[in-house]
């Protein structure tokens, strides 16, 4: 089964990542299909980001980070991905890496440069805050298709861009951190990109909502360069801005490596 | 810790490790050496920003560190120490440079202590490494942890220990940097071959005054004293009778008027001199402690690693050939009954020499992150029968940590457990391993929640010595404020028997307030 590199934040990293879901009956073909459309439409073998992270308390004070992403597929189609903290200080050098892996869930390690040590990262800490950001640490890990049951909750246009709203709803639910995902699918084939989705934490109440603010062609590719995500509940918000980008060039691949991840060197 | 008697060996410790890593050395570069060579990218778009932007100086060269003050009560009305409060700034800088294939890393850390002028200063690290392919070479005072637990481990034998502030086992900072030369060899994207050549041998630190003292070096001390002042007493009590012996004699002999007064004078100047050395040998205790010098070439040892991941665990093997960095003690002239003006009664300490080989494991169950290490430290007693040897030992440290509430919860917990082999063959009072318990165990637990984005953590941290029933606890608050600025507060218990690993340190619960500012 083929995967797909994140959803989330990897929406605004990769433009690859799009939640993905499976078939069940009625509009829910319909609503596949969209998600399927999505996941297939043509993406980057590689990405390489640098992406500028404003973290918005409940009261607008702003406080920033800077990270740098490179990911790839390997041989096999499955996804790596090596984030790279630079600032600030307090987190300066922080380097996390995830591996896909065919049947089993995806290995994560972290390096922080106070232990000077790699530590892998339990999936089960997948609902947790990735870095203090409103993103957690399965926002960015892979999803399969059919991890989820879908349904066509109708179309409305968001920043005047005609979208299928599609609700998602995890079959296991206790291996996913939130109750259910609406997303608003970009109609536009060339686009097919999720302009908004919001992220239930039980059937009724909204948890984290995530907005595309600014979308532009990137390489060939429409890619999300300004997002933000907001924590419905506490007012807090991390918006995501992309400040240099490139798609389907070469990725040094001992950029996946334990090498990389203690010295932040490739030679 | 327990002091033998007996006489010096003069022998000095072999030092084969510089002779086999010389050759491990080769051959493991030589292996890594056919790594195909990668597709380079770009590089990063960061460091291609100006120096300033990406938070260097200029030319590769970078300045970071952090400022901290710290405010500490002690609010036991009993404290012997006489001090309730202290307060330190601590400043931590780093200074580096990096090269196209090379860096240079300077890290040190000075702080001033509440006794006026006693600033402290030491170089944290000091290192040059140089980055060959698929091997990299690190050269000068390192500091390396190794081993899959946390805080705690069986394995992580290239750094010594500061005990002389006591802290949590969680720390790195505690740790000794060590001289060393040390080639990494990546063999693949997540397997690594480190050797380690340690050139000299820094043994654990502990303090035997002060606040912090700790129990076995301050009864090590204390036992020495004990000793010297028996000492001291047989000198006076055998020269006093050798001299009233004499005295009679010559009296008997030259009759009571030719030379008495000489001949008392003579007695009393014999008795009054060997009643200042025996008075004064307690004082001599410091000098009669003796460690031997370690910063020498025979104290030289070797250790390697390799680690490497295999599905979803990542495993490791360690091999070391060193010393253990806890003393053994002999005493010399000290219970010897024909003593003289010219014995030199002492207690010499010794490192001895150690094989470890051990092996780690980390791997996910359950949502579960288990960690595990377990060692075995041979020593030339394998047999446990020789009383001047230490016995064999094997350590062993396992643990897990969880999130709990989406992350939200956190519970962190490692037990460490050390047993004495052969144990039962430690039958003389005087054998160096002779203690209470030839196994121990500690346990220690953190329970913490990160909330308001991990701004604000909250944590409790507990640690017990199950056979001496001695615990901890340790309740914290942190608040980050804008990535930059950290404020800490925290109480720290000790409590269990006075004689215990933690109870020792029961007069000295304490209030800690900190502000820590990165940049």
């Amino acid at each position: 089964m083929r995967k797909i590199v994140k959803a989330i934040l990897g929406a605004c990293l990769c433009a690859v990542a799009v939640p993905s879901f499976a078939q069940t009956a009625g509009s829910s073909a319909d609503a596949y299909a969209i998600m399927k459309a999505a996941e297939d439409k043509a993406a980057p073998k590689t990405t390489h980001a640098l992406v500028k992270l404003e973290l918005v308390d409940e009261k607008g004070g702003l406080s920033e980070r800077v990270i740098e992403q490179w990911s790839a597929e390997d041989a096999a189609g499955l996804a790596r991905s090596v984030i790279v903290f630079h600032t600030p200080a307090t987190v300066k050098n922080s380097r996390f890496l995830t591996v896909e892996n065919a049947g089993r869930d995806d290995d994560k390690w972290i390096f922080l440069p106070a232990l000077k040590k790699v530590r892998r990262i339990a999936a089960s800490e997948g609902g947790s805050s990735f870095m203090g950001t409103e993103f957690t640490y399965d926002d960015m890990a892979t999803r399969k298709l059919d991890d989820y049951s879908y349904r066509l909750l109708g179309s409305e246009a968001v920043g005047g861009r005609d979208c299928d709203i599609v609700e998602a709803l995890p079959k296991d639910p206790k291996k996913s951190q939130y109750a259910k995902i609406v997303t608003w699918m970009a109609k536009d084939p060339e686009i097919r990109l999720p302009l908004r989705a919001q992220m239930y934490k039980d059937a009724s109440t909204v948890g984290k909502t995530l907005t595309m603010e600014e979308i532009a062609q990137v390489d060939g590719y429409w890619m999300p360069l300004r997002l933000t995500m907001k924590n419905e509940e506490t007012g807090r918000a991390t918006r995501l801005v992309q400040q240099k980008m490139e798609l389907d060039k070469a990725v040094d691949e001992r950029r996946f490596t334990v090498k990389f991840l203690e010295t932040g060197r490739v030679e | 810790m327990a002091i033998r008697s007996g006489a010096a060996s003069g022998r000095r410790p072999a030092s084969p490790a510089a002779a086999v890593l010389a050759i491990l050395f080769a051959a493991g570069f030589f292996a890594a050496g056919g790594a195909a060579a990668a597709q380079e990218d770009g590089g990063s778009f960061f460091e291609e920003a100006p120096a300033a932007e990406a938070g260097g100086l200029f030319g590769g060269l970078s300045l970071s560190g952090s400022l901290t003050t710290v405010f500490r009560a002690f609010p036991d009305a009993d404290d012997p120490a006489g001090t309730p409060v202290s307060a330190f700034p601590l400043a931590d800088v780093e200074l580096a440079w990096r090269g196209d294939a090379v860096d240079l890393v300077f890290r040190g850390t000075a702080r001033q202590d509440a006794v006026p002028g006693s600033p402290s200063a030491r170089v944290e690290e000091a290192y040059g490494r140089v980055y060959l392919g698929p091997a990299d070479l690190q050269l000068g005072w390192i500091k390396q942890e190794w081993g899959k637990g946390d805080g705690l481990h069986a394995v992580d034998v290239l750094n010594a220990t500061d005990f002389g502030d006591f802290r949590d086992y969680d720390e790195v900072s505690w740790r000794l940097p060590e001289p060393m030369a040390k080639l990494d060899l990546h063999l693949g994207p997540m397997a690594k071959l480190e050797l380690a050549y340690l050139p000299t041998f820094t043994p654990d630190s502990f303090p035997r005054t002060g606040r912090w003292a700790h129990s076995e070096a301050v009864a090590l001390q204390a036992s020495v004293e004990a000793a010297l002042k028996a000492w001291g007493q047989a000198y006076y009590a055998q020269v006093y009778t050798s001299t009233m012996t004499q005295m009679s004699t010559a009296l008997q002999s030259q009759g009571m008027l030719a030379g008495q007064a000489a001949i008392v004078a003579a007695a009393q100047a014999e008795t009054a001199a060997s009643l200042a050395v025996a008075q004064a040998a307690p004082a001599k205790a410091a000098l009669a402690l003796r460690e031997p010098d370690t910063r020498t070439l025979e104290f030289g040892q070797g250790a390697l690693r390799f680690t490497t991941t295999t599905g979803p665990v990542d495993w490791g093997l360690v091999g070391y050939a060193g010393f253990l960095r806890r003393p053994a003690a002999r005493a010399f002239d000290l219970y010897v009954p024909a003593v003289t003006a010219a014995s030199d009664p002492r207690v010499e300490l010794s490192y001895e020499r150690t094989w470890m080989l051990g092996a780690e494991a980390a791997g996910v169950l359950a949502g579960f992150n288990l960690r595990g290490e377990a060692a075995g430290y041979l020593t030339k007693d394998l047999s446990g029968d020789d009383p001047a040897a230490k016995n064999p030992l094997a350590v062993w440290v396992a643990g897990f940590d969880r999130d709990f509430l989406e992350g939200k919860l956190n519970l962190n917990a490692f037990a460490k457990g050390e047993h004495v082999l052969v144990d039962d063959k430690i039958s003389s009072p005087a054998d160096v391993d002779k203690a209470e318990h030839y196994s121990t165990v500690v346990v220690v637990a953190k329970l913490g929640a990160k909330l308001l984005n991990e701004t604000l953590s909250v944590s409790a941290l507990g640690s017990y010595r199950v056979e001496d029933r001695g615990w901890k606890a340790k309740p914290e608050v942190a608040w980050t404020w804008k990535d930059v600025a950290v404020l800490t507060a925290s109480y720290s218990v000790f409590g269990g028997p006075d004689d215990s690993t933690f109870g020792q340190y029961a007069a000295n619960d304490n209030l800690a307030l900190s502000l820590k500012v990165s940049f």
